[in-house]
């Protein structure tokens, strides 16, 4: 980690683009396992280390992996790199499992993009896209067997979470006003990611009704031109041809649907994700900084408390006072006592205090760092996904011109 | 021809209707109409030639009917009817209407400009957000002006729907009027009063496919909207284009247009309450079907004659279709209805469901046009919130600003398809349902156009047989009498025969008659003894007896006289029969006259309404098919607009 300054510049020299498609259904082998869905991943870099195998830098690297494979590197890289926001992986879905649609077009297309947007997120990342595990993953053939070894040895991460539990209802006393701001900028941002999120899923839906609503109008309307075929050729022709219009319309809707389904929505889903991370990010930073805060209480706590012993003023008070002096315990010597007890546990807590600073302080650091380098990231994915979405609107309502209009020229 | 003469001179009595003297007013519309929408005709059966005509072509066939009728009952009126318009002529109009608006690139050319504003805005929208709002509506107003025009083109009506609001009658109710003007007259109308008006329609003209007014509140939205729902303004505006239409469609028939009570309504001077309450509307027959069919108020002495036939009695269609067997120019009429009114039946069957559809269309793109609002506004949210995004904001402001663009422009979609689709598609379901009534009553008059005619070949074929028989006896009786004076035999079958004949002729005094009637019969036989003539006498009596039994026999399945076969009755029985049998055709024949006139009427008027329907659906039809294109055209240029400077912005970043 302390390297991580240099990096950055380093990166910038190698480009590394990396393309999930092609989903593939896999049956499991030796009869062990069950189906599962392999996904090709493409490389395209110019960093040499990529290709020592191969050797030109303009090959393209490709290898499949599954789910899984995405999640162990996820795991990994959560587990070596904890100071920075890793990107998320789509959801588990275990529903999808039972429903038996794990295999569907939509699901797999969806879970393609998702991992896209993993993996563009990770080599976006300064320091995530030089670690080694992920050129493992890209390149090696080997991958399963390293895979294997890695899953055995990779540490549960269920004591953070209790961690996190517990000093879930803690806050940060002193919280610096950046951090503020970040916080209540992401939870914004989130608030609203979340419901388009939403909206975008009522807005599909009511796009099948109304692609729906036209087909049926449509052969309502072939109806109609037929019966009126025999009496008025030109308006049948009309019919006809507006029929033809409400038809290709639902195309159109139904296209512009399934990029809105498959593509917008994950990247929005993702963003909401990626936000999440970074918030846990947040939240861990705050542990550190609760961590020392806390030590620094009970230091201040301790000298407090040696300071009134010294004082002479009793430490505890009048009943304990009394109760230790029937108990025949020597008041000074006992005070005494506490007071070299106390000094030792402060000089150690200063060393502790100390401590606790630099890595809280380190900790803010890495995420001022990381969460700047999450915004360049989002700034560029809004921008491309809206880029995308204005493309697919345009192409949606050229298409949808160039059609009417044609209907409205062969209107007679 | 007499007929008419004698509606003429019933109708005098009757000071209100001046205007509506002539009972055939209406009738010469019709065919003046009838000849606008085919012109073209030569030659063809008039009214006396009613039962002819074999090559007899419907519409057509009016040509000739007008130019008689029109001389007497026309005269000025005549220019009129080059000018009316027939349902058809106007909507003719529409068409080329929008068919001068389709080359020319007026909306596209309109929209560019107003998206150009909006581009000039929009430099200003994102440096300071607050214009957003304006700028939308301004989007707003002027896309409205662009496809007014399109739905606008159907205004150029004579009849307009100026103003609505709150207004109280002399009665001091309240109430929502509408201001109708009508050659620079303006008359307030009340919903009720459009509502009563439409009803009284449907009464005058039974033949006539009368045009629909809006339906009532439904309770649901009493219930869901308790104070709004009567004032809403919504519910006003819509009200307001569709008594716009119906006064025009109503105008455009010219049986309608010319017809008093249609006047009235027009006429700012008359109160409807006096107009309800007073002729004709006072003398309107319980029963249409016993009044001129085009004529209800005009009542004629035969009318009330006429059976009634209801759904539960009426003729079957088979019956009738045998009826109208001995009519060829009928059987074609009805041909042609048979084929009219499956093409009509079709038009319904496809309709109803398509307007239903058409609901939920609307219903889903508002649902969806509330999430492009929302959608929207999370966009600009999203866009001011993170000040980070500062390069990025305003790319993604203007995203915002296409969905809110796509917004406005599918709301102003929803309202015009609402106003060109869904009111267009309801008043045609509406009108194909009034169809209907029209043709139950034709059907109904067709019925009784059976009955009368059952009845007439009945009372002939009775009246027939009667006077067969009587033929049958005379001629027996002349044979007998000339064989008489050769042979002694056959005189004594007379002389019984007579004898016989005189029992039965008085039944109830046999003594006197038989005492009567010997005289001359001892004078013409001389060979006749006393006994012989109580042996005689005897079977006679027995012979009576025999009729007597036989007649009930008889009697227990049919109560009348004129049930039985002629053997059955006595000479004076079979008099009396004949001369009321005689009577009763007279009756029946002049029935049969009026009914066969009702027919006439009725087919031309319906069929001339019916055919005018289709015309008029069609028109509509080619008309929702021109308008949706051009909105749906309009409504894309807008959002093609605003995304394509979305990604101008996106691009620039």
């Amino acid at each position: 980690m302390t390297d991580t300054p240099a990096k950055p510049a380093q990166t910038q020299r190698f480009s590394l683009v990396i393309t999930v498609s092609d989903p593939q259904k896999r049956v499991g082998e030796g009869g062990t396992s069950a189906s599962y869905v392999t996904y090709q991943i493409s490389t395209k870099t110019n960093n040499p280390d990529y290709h020592s195998e191969s050797g030109s830098t303009q090959d393209i690297i490709v290898v499949h992996r599954r789910y899984s494979d995405l999640l162990l590197l996820h795991d990994v890289l959560a587990n070596d790199y904890p100071t920075c926001i890793i990107p998320p992986l789509p959801d588990k879905k275990v529903f999808q499992y039972f429903a038996g649609d794990r295999f569907s077009q939509r699901f797999t297309q969806k879970r393609c993009h998702s991992l896209q947007n993993f993996l563009r997120r990770v080599s976006l990342h300064p320091t995530l896209s030089q670690s080694s595990i992920l050129k493992v993953f890209l390149t090696s053939g080997d991958w399963d067997t390293y895979k294997k070894s890695l899953q055995d040895s990779l540490p549960s991460n269920k004591e953070d979470v209790t961690d996190a539990l517990m000093n879930a209802f803690k806050t940060v006393h002193i919280q610096n006003d950046e951090f503020i701001e970040i916080k209540e900028r992401s939870d914004k941002l989130d608030h609203t990611v979340s419901k388009l999120d939403k909206i975008f899923h009522k807005v599909v839906k009511k796009n099948d009704a109304i692609s729906e609503d036209y087909v049926k109008l449509a052969t309502a309307l072939d109806d109609l031109s037929e019966l009126v075929s025999g009496e008025d050729n030109n308006l049948a022709k009309n019919l006809k041809t507006f029929q033809e219009g409400a038809v290709q319309q639902s195309y159109f809707i139904n296209d512009l649907n399934k990029y809105m389904d498959y593509d917008y929505l994950v990247d929005l889903k993702d963003l909401e994700h990626y936000i999440e991370s970074m918030r846990q990010l947040i939240r861990l930073k705050d542990q550190k900084q609760i961590d020392y805060e806390e030590l620094n209480e009970y230091l201040t706590k301790s000298i407090k408390d040696k300071d009134d012993l010294i004082a002479g003023y009793g430490g505890g008070n009048f009943f304990s006072n009394k109760l230790e002096e029937f108990a025949g315990i020597n008041q000074e010597a006992a005070r005494r006592d506490k007071i070299t007890k106390l000094e030792t546990r402060i000089t150690s807590l200063h060393g502790e205090l100390d401590k606790a600073k630099k890595v809280a302080d380190g900790f803010e650091m890495e995420t001022l760092k990381e969460i700047t380098q999450f915004e360049t990231v989002k700034t560029q994915e809004l921008k491309s996904t809206l880029g995308e979405l204005a493309d697919q609107h345009i192409e949606y309502y050229e298409k949808m011109l160039q059609t009417w209009v044609k209907v409205d020229e062969s209107l007679v | 021809m007499s007929q008419i003469n004698i509606f003429d001179s019933d109708t005098g009595s009757d000071p209100e209707e001046e205007e509506n003297n002539n009972p055939f007013a209406g009738t010469d519309h019709m065919f003046a109409s009838g000849v606008a929408a085919a012109p073209a005709s030569s030659g063809g059966a008039g009214f006396d030639a009613l039962g002819g005509g074999p090559g007899y072509e419907y519409p057509e066939e009016h040509s000739t009917t007008q130019t008689t009728q029109n001389k007497e009952s026309l005269g000025g009126n005549d220019d009129d009817n080059t000018t009316t318009n027939s349902l058809a002529v106007p909507l003719l109009e529409d068409g080329d209407n929008t068919s001068s608006l389709t080359p020319s690139p007026v909306p596209s050319s309109q929209s560019s400009s107003d998206t150009d504003t909006t581009a000039a805005a929009a430099p200003t929208a994102t440096s300071n957000y607050e214009p957003y709002e304006n700028l939308s509506l301004s989007v707003a107003l002027a896309q409205q002006q662009t496809q007014d025009s399109i739905i606008q083109d159907q205004r150029d009506w004579e009849i307009k729907i100026t103003d609505s609001g709150d207004f109280s009658d002399q009665w001091g109710k309240k109430a929502v009027g509408y201001v109708i003007d009508y050659n620079n007259k303006e008359v307030i109308r009340r919903y009720s009063e459009f509502s009563s008006l439409h009803s009284l329609l449907i009464k005058f003209f039974p033949t006539i496919v009368v045009p629909p007014i809006p339906s009532k509140h439904s309770l649901m939205k009493y219930f869901l909207n308790p104070i709004n729902a009567q004032h809403d303004t919504k519910v006003i505006e819509k009200r307001k284009r569709k008594f716009a239409s119906f006064l025009n469609n109503c105008n455009s028939i010219p049986e309608i247009k010319s017809h008093i009570i249609f006047q009235k309504f027009l006429d700012p001077e008359c109160a409807w309450k006096d107009v309800i309450n007073h002729p004709p509307v006072t003398i309107l027959p319980e029963n249409n079907l016993l009044a001129p069919p085009l004529n209800q108020t005009k009542p004629s002495p035969l009318h009330p004659l006429l059976p009634t036939p209801n759904p539960t009695n009426s003729p079957s269609s088979s019956q009738i279709s045998a009826a109208l067997k001995d009519n060829e120019e009928l059987q074609s009429v009805a041909k042609k209805f048979t084929a009219i009114e499956g093409n009509l039946s079709h038009y319904l069957a496809i309709m109803q469901p398509m307007l239903n559809k058409i609901k939920h269309n609307k219903f889903h793109m508002s649902a969806m046009s509330a999430q492009l609002a929302e959608l929207g506004a999370f966009y600009n949210a999203l866009s001011i919130g993170n000040i980070p995004f500062s390069k990025l904001s305003s790319g993604i402001e203007k995203v915002g600003h296409a969905f809110d663009v796509k917004y406005v422009s599918m709301e102003i979609f929803i309202e015009n398809f609402q106003n060109l689709i869904e009111e267009n598609v309801d008043e045609l379901v509406k009108l194909l349902i009034d169809a209907r009534r029209v043709i139950v009553f034709k059907n109904m008059k067709l019925g009784q156009y059976q009955i009368v005619k059952a009845t007439l070949d009945k009372r002939n074929a009775r009246l027939k047989e009667l006077r067969e028989f009587e033929d049958k006896l005379n001629r027996l009786d002349v044979a007998l009498n000339r064989d008489a004076a050769g042979s002694a035999t056959v005189a004594s079958i007379v002389n019984r025969m007579h004898s016989e004949e005189s029992v039965n002729k008085k039944p109830q005094n046999p003594e006197n008659n038989n005492v009567a009637e010997t005289e001359p019969q001892t004078s013409a036989t001389q060979a006749a003894t006393e006994q012989e003539r109580i042996k005689m006498e005897q079977k006679h009596l027995q012979l009576q007896y025999q009729l007597q039994k036989k007649r009930k026999n008889i009697n227990k399945y049919a109560a009348k006289l004129d049930s039985l076969e002629p053997e059955f009755l006595t000479k004076a029985e079979r008099e009396v029969e004949c001369n009321r049998t005689a009577k009763e055709i007279e009756k029946l024949n002049e029935c049969f006259k009026v009914i066969s006139r009702d027919i006439h009427d009725v087919n031309l008027s319906t069929m001339v309404s019916l055919t005018n329907l289709i015309a008029f659906i069609h028109k509509r039809l080619d008309f929702m098919t021109h308008g949706i294109v051009k909105l749906t055209i309009n409504h894309i240029h807008e959002c093609l607009k605003a995304w394509k400077e979305a990604k101008e912005v996106l691009q620039n970043i």
